[in-house]
C-alpha cells in the first residue's frame, strides 16, 4: 500500500486564509432554520384556557393562569425556562394556535427565579 | 550601563519576554486558523500569565518543597541566559565569544531536564509518568537536534556563532547545503518544545498535565513562560545557524530578524498542526531510524565539502 | 519489572465522561485493567416506571449523549408492538432516514474523537466541521441539532417536504465528498496509520466470546448488524450489508466506520427516492394493553435492546435498556490490556465512552450482610474508601516490585 505524508497540508494552508467555522456569538448573529424548536411565544388573545398544554408538557414547565388586571380578565402563560426541554408538545397540541415555537434562543438567566417568566 | 541595558531590556530579558508572549499568541492563532477556528485573543498569553501568578501556591505535602520553587526558576533562567549568546540582528550577540554555540546548546537543554525533575519530585503518579516521558523523549530527539545544529558549524570550521555567520556571509550558496539539517532541526525542535508529534509528556487525556500535574499558579506560570521563551530562543538559534546573513545597519538587521523568526515560527506551526502524537516507541523509531542517519549524512557531506573548499 | 497503578478517573486526566478506570502499568504497557461499572448511574429505568409513556419518550431520547433517534425509535417500536399497531410506511421511511443521518453524525464524531486522541487536532476540527453539515440538516428536519425528536408512538411528528428533501440530497453530496477525502486520509496517512495499527487488538473469537456489538465487533471481522440479521421498519425493504474488516485493531474499526458512513449515505438516497406517500402517524392509546415486548435496533454504536413490560397502566411496569455501550463494557477490558498507556484514550474513544449510558447500580456488600445506606452514610463511606485506596497505591509513584 502506498502511503502519504502530510495529507492535510493543502487544506490547512487554505484554511489559514479562509473564514473560520466558529462564529463570535453574540457579536455575530446565528441563523436557525424555520422549524427550529426555540423559544415559545404566547398570544393571550387566542388562548381559550383549555390547559391542554399543561397536560401535554412532560416537564411540568408551563401553567396557564387566569389573571385579572385592571378589571380585564385574560389568560397568562407562566413558563419555567429552567424546566422546559423545548420539545414543542405544547405548541403542537394548542387548539387555538396561541402557543408557537419561534426560532429564537432563550437568553441565559442569572438566577433560577429569573427563569420563571410570564409570557 | 550599556551592558545592563543590553542584559535587562534590549535585547535581554524584557525584549525576550515580550517577544515570546507575542510569538506564543501568534503560534496559537496560526494553529487555530489552520483548524478553521478563530483562536484566542492576542493578549491571551499575558492574561494567562497574570491569572496564574495571582493564584494560590499549593505544594503537595510529600513533594520536595525546595525543588518546587527552584525548578521553574532554573528553567526560565537557563533559557533567558541562552538568549544572550544568540546573535539577533548582527553577527555579534550580546556577549560573543569562541564556543558560544556549545554554551547555548547546553543551556537550552536544561528546560527538558527541569521538566523531568518537576515531574519526578512532585509526588504524583501522573507527574512521574510525564517526567519520565520527557526524559525518554530527550534521549530520542536530542542527538539528531544537536547533530543538525552542529553540521553547519562543522562546515564553517568554527564553534562561535559569529564565526559561522562570517563564513556563510562570504559563501552564501553553502547555506543551501544545510537544508536537510534545517529540516531535521525543525522536526526535532518540536520535541524540545513538547509539541506534536512529541507532545506525549503533556498529553492530557491519559495523565493530566503530565509532569506539570501538581504545578499550579506561580510555578506553572514560570514553566509556561520558560516554554514560550524556549520557543523564541530555539527559533533564534535556528535562524542564526541556518540563515546567518545580516545587513549592515542594525535597524534593518532587527527587521530581518523578526522576518526570519516569524518565518520559522510559521514552519513550526505548520509542522506540529499536521502531525500526530507519537508514543515512545514511535518517537525513538522516528528519531533514531530516520533523523540520525540523515543528520549523519549531512555531517559527512559537510566534511567532504569542507575538504574540497579548504 | 516495576508496576504502577494509575487511575483514570472522571475528575482527573482531562476527564471526558470517563469512569473510574484503574490501570496497573508494567513499564509503559498495561498489565491489568479494573473497570468498576457504577460511576455514572442515572436511574433512568426506575424513573421511566414513574412517568407516563409520553414523558418516558422524552427521557429516553436524552439517555446517551448523542443519539435520540435510536432510543426513541426502539421505545416507540416497543409501544407499537404492545399495542399491536402498524406504523404507516411513510413514517417508517422517515424514521430510517433520520436513523441513518444519526449514524452519519455519530460516526463523524467518533472519527473526530479518534483523531483527537491520537493527537491530530486539525483533523478533529475538520471532522467536527463536516459533522456540522449533518447537524444543520437534522435541525431542519426535526427542529434541533442534537435532540431532533421526530418519533412519536405510531409514527413521526414532522414530514419531509420537497425543500427538506433537496437539502438532504445536497448535504449528502457535500458530506460524501468530504468523507471520501477523510477516508483516504485515515487509510493512507503514514503517521496516522502507524498510530492506529496494532492498537487494541481484538480477535474475532474474543469479540464473539465477550459479546461485542456494533462497529467494535465488525472491526474484528464479526458480522453482526441488526439491520441485516433481524430487519425492522423500512429496513425490511432494503438489503443492508454489514461492513466488516478483519484487522481487529483501531485501524480496522476506523475502516468500518468510514465504510458504514458511505453505506448510510447510499441508504438515505435510496430511501428518499422510494419515499411512499401516506399518513405520518397511527393512533396509539395512552394506556397500553398488558404484555411485554422486546425490540432490537441498530444504534450507531451497536445493538440496542429494549424490553418493555406493561400492566395496563399509564406508566410502564418495567423497562430494561441494554445499550451497546453496556454490551461492549466487558470487551473494553480485553482491549485495553497489553497496550501502551498512550493508546488508552484512543481505545476509550473506540469504545465511545458515554458511561452515563453504561453504568448500572452497584450493590456494595460488606461481608455477609447487605444493607441499605442513607445518603450521608454513603458520602462518608466513599470518603473513607478513597482515602484508603489512594493512600496505598496512588501517590508518590508507588511502585511494587514484581
Amino acid at each position: 500500500m502506498r502511503f502519504k505524508i502530510g495529507g492535510l497540508t493543502g487544506e490547512a494552508g487554505k484554511n489559514l486564509f479562509s473564514r473560520s467555522a466558529t462564529v463570535p456569538y453574540p457579536r455575530e448573529e446565528l441563523h436557525y432554520p424555520d422549524g427550529y424548536r426555540g423559544r415559545i411565544s404566547f398570544d393571550p388573545a387566542s388562548c381559550i384556557g383549555c390547559r391542554s398544554c399543561v397536560d401535554a408538557c412532560p416537564a411540568r414547565a408551563i401553567s396557564i393562569v387566569n389573571s385579572v388586571r385592571a378589571g380585564e380578565s385574560k389568560f397568562e402563560c407562566h413558563l419555567n425556562f429552567g424546566r422546559c426541554v423545548y420539545c414543542g408538545r405544547c405548541a403542537e397540541i394548542c387548539p387555538g394556535g396561541s402557543l408557537k415555537m419561534t426560532a429564537e434562543l432563550t437568553p441565559p438567566a442569572l438566577s433560577r427565579k429569573d427563569m420563571r417568566t410570564v409570557l | 550601563m550599556a551592558q545592563v541595558f543590553k542584559l535587562l531590556i534590549f535585547p535581554g530579558l524584557l525584549f525576550l519576554l515580550c517577544y515570546s508572549l507575542f510569538c506564543a499568541a501568534l503560534s496559537r492563532k496560526l494553529d487555530a486558523r489552520m483548524q478553521k477556528r478563530r483562536g484566542p485573543r492576542w493578549l491571551q498569553p499575558v492574561a494567562d500569565l497574570m491569572k496564574l501568578v495571582g493564584k494560590e501556591r499549593m505544594i503537595p505535602a510529600r513533594a520536595d518543597q525546595g525543588l518546587f520553587f527552584m525548578v521553574p526558576a532554573v528553567a526560565l533562567a537557563a533559557v533567558c541566559a541562552a538568549y544572550l549568546y544568540v546573535p539577533l540582528f548582527s553577527p555579534l550577540s550580546a556577549h560573543p565569544f569562541n564556543g558560544d554555540l556549545i554554551v547555548v546548546l547546553y543551556l537550552v537543554t536544561l528546560p527538558a531536564i527541569c521538566v523531568f525533575l518537576a515531574g519526578w519530585y512532585s509526588s504524583s503518579v501522573y507527574g512521574s509518568f510525564g517526567g519520565v516521558r520527557a526524559l525518554t523523549q530527550m534521549a530520542a530527539y536530542q542527538v539528531p537536534l544537536l547533530m543538525s545544529l552542529l553540521a553547519p558549524a562543522l562546515l564553517a570550521d568554527s564553534w562561535s556563532l559569529q564565526g559561522i555567520s562570517q563564513f556563510y556571509t562570504e559563501r552564501p550558496l553553502l547555506m543551501l547545503l544545510n537544508l536537510p539539517a534545517f529540516g531535521i532541526a525543525i522536526v526535532t525542535s518540536q520535541g524540545k518544545l513538547m509539541k506534536s508529534p512529541f507532545d506525549s509528556p503533556i498529553a492530557g487525556a491519559e495523565q493530566g498535565s503530565g509532569a506539570f500535574s501538581e504545578f499550579g499558579g506561580r510555578f506553572f506560570a514560570f514553566f509556561d513562560l520558560a516554554e514560550d521563551c524556549d520557543t523564541v530562543v530555539t527559533i533564534s538559534l535556528i535562524a542564526a545557524v541556518f540563515l546567518p546573513f545580516y545587513p549592515a545597519s542594525p535597524l534593518l538587521g532587527f527587521l530581518l530578524y523578526l522576518l526570519k523568526t516569524l518565518f520559522i515560527l510559521v514552519l513550526f506551526s505548520l509542522f506540529h498542526t499536521l502531525s500526530v502524537r507519537l508514543h515512545s516507541e514511535q518517537v525513538f523509531s522516528l528519531c533514531w531510524r530516520y533523523m540520525v542517519p540523515l543528520a549523519l549524512i549531512q555531517i559527512i557531506v559537510n566534511l567532504l565539502v569542507k575538504g574540497v573548499i579548504v | 519489572m516495576t508496576q504502577r497503578q494509575l487511575s483514570l478517573k472522571p475528575s482527573a486526566p482531562d476527564g471526558e465522561n470517563k469512569n473510574c478506570l484503574w490501570v496497573t502499568m508494567a513499564s509503559d504497557r498495561v498489565a491489568e485493567v479494573h473497570l468498576p461499572a457504577g460511576g455514572s448511574h442515572q436511574g433512568v429505568e426506575k424513573s421511566c416506571e414513574i412517568h407516563s409513556y409520553m414523558q418516558d419518550l422524552l427521557i429516553l431520547e436524552r439517555y446517551g449523549g448523542l443519539g435520540p433517534q435510536a432510543h426513541a425509535m426502539a421505545f416507540c417500536q416497543a409501544m407499537e408492538e404492545l399495542a399491536g399497531i402498524v406504523v404507516p410506511q411513510r413514517a417508517e421511511y422517515i424514521r430510517l432516514i433520520v436513523s441513518e443521518l444519526e449514524r452519519l453524525q455519530c460516526h463523524l464524531l467518533w472519527l473526530a474523537g479518534t483523531a483527537r486522541e491520537v493527537g491530530y487536532d486539525a483533523l478533529n476540527m475538520y471532522l467536527m466541521n463536516d459533522r456540522e453539515l449533518v447537524l444543520d440538516c437534522l435541525a431542519e428536519i426535526g427542529g434541533n441539532r442534537v435532540k431532533y425528536s421526530v418519533n412519536l408512538p405510531g409514527g413521526v411528528r414532522r414530514d419531509l417536504d420537497e425543500h427538506i428533501r433537496t437539502r438532504i440530497s445536497e448535504m449528502l453530496d457535500e458530506v460524501g465528498r468530504r468523507i471520501k477525502k477523510r477516508g483516504s486520509l485515515f487509510r493512507k496517512e503514514l503517521m496516522l496509520v502507524n498510530r492506529l495499527r496494532g492498537a487494541g487488538v481484538l480477535s474475532r473469537d474474543d469479540a464473539a466470546a465477550y459479546g461485542a456489538v456494533g462497529p467494535l465487533a465488525r472491526g474484528s471481522g464479526l458480522s453482526r448488524d441488526v439491520r441485516a440479521d433481524e430487519p425492522y421498519g423500512a429496513y425490511r425493504r432494503m438489503e443492508v450489508a454489514p461492513v466488516c474488516d478483519d484487522h481487529g485493531d483501531a485501524y480496522g474499526r476506523t475502516v468500518v466506520h468510514i465504510g458504514e458512513m458511505e453505506a448510510s449515505a447510499a441508504l438515505i438516497r435510496r430511501a428518499l427516492a422510494e419515499l411512499p406517500e401516506g399518513e405520518l402517524r397511527a393512533e396509539v392509546p395512552e394506556r397500553l394493553p398488558k404484555g411485554e415486548a422486546l425490540v432490537r435496533v441498530e444504534a450507531p454504536r451497536g445493538e440496542l435492546v429494549y424490553y418493555l413490560r406493561s400492566d395496563g397502566g399509564a406508566s410502564p411496569e418495567r423497562l430494561r435498556v441494554f445499550t451497546p455501550r453496556e454490551a461492549n463494557l466487558y470487551t473494553l477490558q480485553k482491549i485495553i490490556s497489553g497496550n501502551y498507556l498512550a493508546n488508552i484514550p484512543l481505545l476509550m474513544t473506540d469504545y465511545d465512552f458515554c458511561f452515563g449510558a453504561a453504568s448500572r447500580a452497584v450493590v456494595i456488600k460488606g461481608g455477609e450482610e447487605q444493607r441499605t445506606v442513607g445518603w450521608e452514610q454513603l458520602r462518608d463511606f466513599s470518603r473513607d474508601y478513597y482515602l484508603r485506596h489512594e493512600a496505598g497505591a496512588g501517590r508518590a509513584g508507588a511502585e511494587k516490585e514484581e
